[in-house]
This record gives C-alpha cells, structure tokens and sequence, in this order.
C-alpha cells in the first residue's frame, strides 16, 4: 500500500471516530464536544465517558474483524472466508451466551468478554486437536461449518432455556452485537488480545503471499505453510474473540473489508492485512454513526446494521468470485 | 558439479504402493523426461523429490545432503517445483508471481536486487517480459504456463523438477518452453520433467526414465529408452503412434 492511501485510510478513520462524538441524543457543538472532550466541561462524561469508548470499541472491533478476515481469506485462498467460516464467532458466542444464561455477568463486568475470549481459545484448540494445521482449505471450511452449526445449536438450546425474558433479552441483544455503553475498562481488557493477533498474523503475512500458488507450491518456493497456518489461525482467533468480547457477533466486516482492501496493494494477500483493518474500523465505527442517526424509536443494533449492508455485499462478491487456475 | 541421489524412494498412500523401491541417480547438465501413462507415479515422485511428501520412505540425497532433514528455505535453495496445477488464487500481477519464486532469499514485499535481477533473467528466457505488468486471469493458458516456468526459473536452482510443463500447450509454446528448460540443463542444472509427449522426450531430453506401475521399466538415452517394445508395452499403443 503507498502512502497515500494509507494516510487516506486513516484519515477516514479519524473522521469516522471525530464524528462519532459529535453524535448522540445530546445536542453538542463542535466547539462544545472538543472541550469537554479534552477539558473540564459539564458535557464530559457524555462525550469522553460514553461517546469515545462507543466509537474507540466501534473502531476496534471492526479493525480486528478485518485483520481475521484478511488472514484467513489469505490463508484458505478464498475471498468468502471471514471468522465465521472456521466457527470460532459463535464458539465465542456462545461462551458469553453461557455466562449470561448462568448471570455471571452479574459478578463482574469483564466475566461475559473473557468467557467470549476463553471460548474462542477454546474453540481454536478444539480446531488443532481436529489437525487444523494439517487439513487442506476446503476441510478447514468444512469443519467450520460444522462447528458453526454445533454453536448455533447450542445457542439455540441457551435462549429455549432461559429461565426468564430479561436474560432472554440480554442473550438477544448480545447475539445482535452492540457497542452502546462500553467503557475504557472492557476497551482495556479486549485490546491487548487484539494486538497480539494483529502481531500473528502479520507474522504469517509473507506466507500468505506464497499461498498465493497453492500449497505445493507455497512449500517448494521455501513457506513452512504449517507455522504460517498455526499463525494465520491462533491470530484470527485472538482478534474474533476480542472482538465478540467487546461488540457482540457482528457478521460480514471480515468479509468486505479486506474485499475493498485487496485493489489497493495489488491483491497481495500478505499485505491486505493491515488496509483491512482500517477499513474495517472505519466501515463500523460509520455503521455505528448511521444507526444512531435513524429516526427511529429503538435505536437499530450494530450487528443487524452490519448484515443489512454486508450481507448484500457478501452475495454480490460471491456471485462475481471466479477461481483462476489453468 | 550438481547430482541427486533417489535410493529406494516407496511411497504408499491407504494401503496403495503409488511408487516402489525407485532409484537413480542425475548429475548436472543432465535434462530427465520422465514418461509413463497415467498413475504411473511420475507426479508422486517429483513430489517426492521435491520435499513435499513427508510419508515417502527411501532417501534423496542432493550433493550428500538428504532432502528430509533440509530446512525449507534451504530445500527452495537448491530444488525448484513447478506442480501439475498451477493455482494463482488472487488477481496478482505475472510480476508477483514470478517474484515468488525467490521467497527463500527474503520476503515478497522487499525483493533485493539480486532476486530483482533473477526475475528479469527467468522473464527474459521464457520471453514473458512483455506481459509481466499484467494481472494472472488476462493472460491466456500459454502466457500463465510461460509465467509459471519464470517462477520456477526464478529460483535459480541447481535442480528443476516440472510436473508436465508443456501440458494443454500448443506447439509453439511447448517447444518455447521444451527449449528453456533444455537451456537450463545445458548450463549445468539438472531438469527433470514429467512428460507425455514422447516426440518432445526424443528430441530435447539428454535422457529417458519410464515408469510404469509405481515401477522404472526403462532408464537410458532418449533413443535406447524409447524403443518400439516398450511403447508397446508401457503404454499400450502401437509403436508408431507417438
């Protein structure tokens, strides 16, 4: 990527986060938001309290799902992969859908995003004791659905048990994904989590380049495509986990992110990685500016304001994806 | 002077001997058509000798050194693979592609001059300058083969193995890239190719191993290897034919 379009990136992001403070159903100025965003103003706990970490977790939870998505599709050389193909988004859902059901989260705030980020671990060791490193792309597809589809089914099992409508619509709403009232606390616990998949995956990032040719040929040009599978998945899991920790399950960024990133670096798999993540930040933190937005009278989830715009786009893609091969 | 050492190399997958107890040895300059119907084993054993297989039993032995116990950027330093399917998964630019080639010198985003060189060269002998700016799927079938052996090439390996290079290729190309590969034997390489055109054996390689049934039925010079009798009976046509 040159440096245009990285600082075109970024820019947009700052943009997108800039005005998310300005929005909410508190009318503030400008001038107003800036103050009480470095200052000491009465509107400060609406803007640096409620309104930051809203967008700073909009932002991040839609970078880490980019960045997953770039690697994995990278990865399974396939543009329709994203964090829900290898089950690890519902596996860690469903890990926070059991600590609400039990309401752990009622001891403290971090049990629900750490039970999200323990399942993902979980759910990413069950895929190495499947032999994940050593499967072919379209296995690895395979025992994602699998796996997806035993989550859901869990998920399922969860809300027909719920003992009653509050945790039922606590289960509802994170299933939905949401970044309404985070605080720096729950940005805190998630962040670190994310970096380290970031890390990772970047790693593996020349190796994705390689897989470009397939994996007899990644492994004679000299890819070890077994580290830079380990890599490629313990990274992307990391950022799902902490991203469902943080946002719920929130569909479809990892998929068009490093969709619109690709043209940009030449459709280098090992390079879209980064691009993916900005665009990613900036796609939901402007998703979570929109539905704010909308007039209407309960405010719209993130989750759902993500699959009615990436869904389309997930199907548009799919449609004009043509595999090259001679 | 290069040479490689095949002793002995079984491989069996599911109870099915693919390839049994081959053995023989190459040494630099030296251009192998490898021939022999389908499921002979003739991709088994470049596979195999490539590295790529991890249950081929046996031992290849390049210059002394087994290919076991090669790191893999070592192995990418002294064998080249060009596989039977030649996957491109992204529009990627021939350019890339090509680049690929010398992932073992350092990593793709920061090609060195000396890999910068090697592409050029590899673009040069496979005529494929022309079209190196263009993305993958707007090259046709005789192009991306020409970009694939650049990679290969790219390399700058003492060994090349090709798993049926010239394939769906017309006879302009194939003699273009038949020709490419002779000229990097005759500057000391090994090459091995998976061949069925047995016309193209003949006339380009210094020398002939047939496989038939997991097995070497024949190992001589182009002419002695390839007789009548033994077209015959490898691949069951007359002799004649090819």
């Amino acid at each position: 990527m040159n440096t245009r379009s990285t600082l075109a990136l970024v820019a947009i992001s700052a943009i997108a986060v800039a005005s998310s403070l300005l929005t909410g159903p508190a009318p503030l100025s400008a001038p107003e938001a800036l103050a009480a965003l470095f200052g000491d103003a009465p509107a400060s706990i609406i803007v640096r309290d409620i309104r930051l970490p809203r967008a700073l977790a909009a932002w991040l939870a839609g970078a880490a799902l980019g960045a997953a998505g770039a690697a994995l599709q990278g990865l399974l050389r396939n543009p329709l992969a994203d964090p829900g193909v290898l089950g690890v988004s519902s596996i860690a859902a469903l890990g926070a859908v059991i600590a609400i059901y039990f309401n752990l989260a009622a001891a403290a705030f971090w049990v629900t995003p750490l039970a999200a980020i323990i399942a993902a671990f979980g759910a990413t060791a069950l895929l190495y004791a499947l032999g994940a490193g050593h499967l072919s792309a379209t296995r690895l597809i395979l025992v994602g659905v699998g796996l997806s589809s035993l989550a859901g089914a869990a998920i399922a099992l969860v809300m027909n048990l719920a003992p009653n409508p509050f945790i039922l619509s606590d289960l509802v709403n994170w299933l939905f994904g949401a970044v309404t009232n985070r605080s720096f606390a729950d940005l805190a616990l998630t962040a670190p989590f994310m970096a380290l998949g970031l890390a990772l995956t970047l790693i593996a990032a020349p190796g994705l380049t390689a897989l470009s040719l397939g994996e007899d040929t990644a492994a004679s040009v000299g890819a070890d495509i077994v580290r830079t599978r380990t890599l490629a998945i313990g990274g992307a899991a990391l950022l799902t986990g902490a991203a469902v920790a943080l946002a719920g399950a929130i569909g479809f960024v990892g998929v068009v992110a490093p969709h619109l990133a690709r043209p940009l670096i030449g459709h280098d798999p090992g390079r879209a990685i980064i691009p993916a993540a900005l665009i990613g930040g900036a796609m939901l933190t402007i998703a979570d500016l929109v539905i704010r937005l909308l007039p209407f009278d309960q405010e719209l989830k993130l989750g759902v304001a993500a699959a009615l715009i990436g869904a389309p786009a997930f199907i548009l893609i799919a449609a004009r994806t043509e595999r090259i091969s001679s | 002077m290069i040479d490689v050492s095949v002793e002995a190399v079984t491989v069996r997958r599911n109870g099915v001997t693919l390839i049994d107890a081959v053995s023989f040895k190459a040494h630099g300059g030296e251009f192998i058509g490898l021939v022999g119907p389908n499921g002979a084993g003739k991709t088994t054993l470049l596979r195999a000798m490539a590295g790529l297989d991890e249950s081929a039993e046996g031992d290849i032995r390049i210059g002394g050194a087994s290919v076991r116990w090669l790191a893999a950027r070592d192995r990418a330093r002294r064998i080249a693979y060009l596989a039977q399917a030649r996957e491109v998964a992204w529009a990627i630019t021939a350019d890339a592609v090509v680049a690929l080639g010398r992932f073992a010198y350092g990593a793709p985003s920061r090609l060195s001059s000396d890999s910068r060189i090697a592409v050029d060269r590899a673009l040069a002998a496979t005529g494929a300058h022309e079209f190196r700016e263009r993305t993958m799927p707007t090259l046709s079938g005789g192009e991306q083969a020409r970009i694939h052996l650049a990679r290969a090439l790219a390399a700058e390996t003492p060994i090349l193995l090709a798993d049926e290079p010239t394939a769906a290729l017309d006879p302009k190309h194939q003699r273009a890239i038949m020709s490419a590969l002779r000229m990097k034997a005759d500057a000391g390489a090994i090459v091995i190719a998976a061949l069925h055109d047995l016309r193209a054996a003949q006339r380009y390689c210094t020398r002939v191993i047939a496989m038939n049934a997991g097995r070497v039925v024949a190992d001589d010079t182009p002419e002695r290897a390839l007789t009548s009798s033994l077209v015959e009976r490898v691949f069951d046509m007359p002799a004649g034919d090819h």
